[in-house]
């Protein structure tokens, strides 16, 4: 286990150094060496790190198989040829949400060529009308949506969770998601997306505020995150207002990335009201990590320790699951948590191949 | 709070109901307002309880007051039956012995909420409490009219820190309007008071259906920071002060 980050960049350039002597001198196939799992989970800049806190020293417990846990099984005609089904390339830029009706995508994204090798990413994403709602006869509120940047070789994910005390909230929340994908993938190339988070922040609220009619009254939290492919790993950047979250999963353990909790109710911070005032956090997830946003009516029900949830799912998603097991998986039965449910995870591959 | 373990909230309701002998005062063609609420509080319970999700988060306990208070339903998970007694009739209404009832009740019951969750693997969480206070308006103890000073200190008691209990006041037609306002907790100048508009024999259902929307809304959806104010409920106006 490599803590140190100067470290860990060494061991990442032997590394690519190797791949890179694979490619131009192998055989077609990039066969990488097994590659220790490094749990390198820090922050590069220190800033606005309050509310984060250490792992917990004793690794969350494996859940006993099996029973309990629902699994679905796939209407099978005629099985592909491989035994696998395909996995789609990601659209350049879906958004979506929970309005009157459950939603999902999923794909994988990343540079397949050139010099540098680099992870791929895999994608789940799913966005569920909450019960709350769906019993109030009232749409769904969150939304959800990615973006890969070609150009620049990056992801963009990001959650949106209206607030249900105002009505136009969940145009809000997908106003919201859309304008931060825009800004992020049309950022100038000399201002990077940790530096320009502030402003990109701003000038989502400043948008959502021009977009409410006279009377008309809405909110949302938002939490994005880009996500940067490296031969070994990906640096990770996120950003959030309000109760929606970020967390990584690696080795079984969960990390909260960003979180705002403390509160004994339900009130958080929001788009607009304060968009000037992002909380930032930088990081470097190792191969095999999940990176996952949530809103709360699904992240809610996280913790790192005794969370039943948060163990399962440390089980279930050692590797990725299929598209209609994360659908399962975000819909998980619990009639506490009833408000809308919406989860965008990233698989970081764990070699320049791992499609 | 700390991410290590999670928590659930869960959420204290009080109805407070006047049972004094102006409440039960009938014109022609009407049902008394304490009739009418009694009848509406079962309603209330059964529909909060129909909700699973509510049900299990939402706890309820009813209190009279009159001469003196009345515990008429102790603290109970929406999640368990919920047995509520018929008051005694009162004369007077006293708001300094209500309020200071209700103040005691709250530390009670919320050390007994959190530890009905305490076996779980969460934290229970007790939110600020709920406290609909219907009546009309017009406090009146020991042979004379009960002066704000005499019982608004104990109001300030539970609408401050820790307990920072939010509070809806509600009359039916011709309820002191000054006593609601000063009662009720809002933002700013816009206080959860509420008055009938006239004489109306569902005042109690449309009253029942804006109690269920405010509690749902202000347990189970996430709310802009800032005090909760309730919407105006279908036959009532807002008081102003």
């Amino acid at each position: 286990m490599i803590e140190n980050p100067f470290m860990a960049v060494v061991v990442a350039t032997v590394l690519g150094v190797t791949a890179l002597a694979l490619v131009l001198f192998g055989t077609g196939h990039l066969t990488l060496p097994p590659v220790e799992k490094i749990p390198r989970l820090w922050h590069r800049p220190d800033r606005n790190r309050d509310g984060i806190e250490p792992p917990p020293d004793v690794p969350v417990k494996e859940e006993q198989p099996e029973e309990a846990q629902p699994k679905v099984v796939r209407l099978v005609i005629d099985p592909p040829r491989d035994g696998q089904e395909r996995e789609p390339r990601l659209p350049a830029r879906v958004v979506t949400g929970s309005a009157w009706h459950g939603s999902f995508f999923h794909g994988w994204c990343g540079t397949t060529g050139g010099a540098r090798p680099a992870v791929l990413l895999n994608v789940r994403a799913a966005s569920l009308r909450g019960a709350t709602h769906a019993g109030m006869g009232t749409e769904g509120q969150d939304a959800i949506g990615a973006a890969w940047d070609e150009t620049n070789s990056a992801l963009y994910v990001a959650v949106a969770d209206g607030l249900g005390s105002l009505a136009a909230s969940g145009r809000v929340a997908a106003e919201a998601i859309t304008a931060a994908l825009h800004l992020c993938t049309t950022r100038p190339d000399s201002l990077s997306f940790a530096d320009g988070a502030t402003r990109m922040f701003q000038a989502i609220g400043a948008g959502l505020v021009r977009s409410l009619k006279e009377g008309e009254s809405g909110a949302c939290t938002l939490v994005v995150a880009e996500v940067i492919p490296r031969f070994d790993g990906a640096e990770v950047t996120v950003v959030g207002v309000g109760d929606s979250e970020a967390w990584a999963l690696f080795d079984s353990r969960w990390t909260v990335l960003h979180h705002e909790r403390g509160g004994s109710e339900n009130a958080t911070r929001d788009m607009p009201t304060h968009a000037a005032e992002p909380r930032v956090y930088s990081f470097v997830l190792s191969p095999g990590s999940v990176l996952l946003l949530g809103s709360d009516g699904f992240t809610g029900a996280l913790d790192m320790s005794v969370s039943p949830l948060a163990r399962a799912l440390a089980r279930l998603w050692r590797q990725r699951p299929g598209w209609l097991d994360f659908v399962n998986h975000v819909g998980f039965v619990d009639e506490y948590w009833s408000d809308d449910r919406s989860a965008v995870a990233v698989w970081i591959g764990e070699g320049a191949v791992d499609g | 709070m700390s991410v290590t373990v999670s928590e659930r909230k869960s959420y204290p309701i009080y109805i407070m109901l006047d049972s004094s002998a102006s409440m039960r005062r009938r014109l022609p063609g009407a049902l008394a307002p304490q009739e009418e609420f009694e009848q509406m509080i079962p309603d209330l319970i059964m529909s909060l309880s129909d909700s699973r999700s509510l049900a299990k988060a939402a706890w309820i306990s009813v209190i009279a007051f009159g001469d003196r208070p009345e515990l008429l339903c102790p603290m109970t998970s929406l999640a368990e039956p919920v047995q509520v007694r018929s008051p005694r009739d009162g004369g007077h209404t006293d708001y300094a012995g209500a309020l200071r009832f209700l103040h005691e009740r709250i530390e009670v019951d919320r050390v007994a909420i959190e530890a009905h969750g305490a076996a779980g693997n969460y934290r229970t969480k007790v939110a600020r409490p709920l406290v609909f206070f219907i009546t009309d308006g017009a406090p009146y103890a020991h042979g004379e009219f009960q002066r704000p000073g005499e019982w608004m200190p104990y109001r300030e008691k539970i609408v401050s820190e820790p307990v920072q209990a939010r509070i809806a006041a509600i009359g039916l037609h011709g309820a002191h309007q000054g006593t609601l306002f000063a009662i009720a907790t809002g933002k700013g100048r816009e206080r959860n008071a509420f008055i009938a508009t006239a004489r109306d024999e569902g005042a109690g259902d449309s009253l029942a259906e804006s109690v269920i929307t405010v509690i749902e809304r202000s347990i189970k959806l996430s709310v802009r920071t800032g005090e909760m104010v309730i919407d105006e409920p279908r036959g009532m106006r807002r008081v102003h002060d």
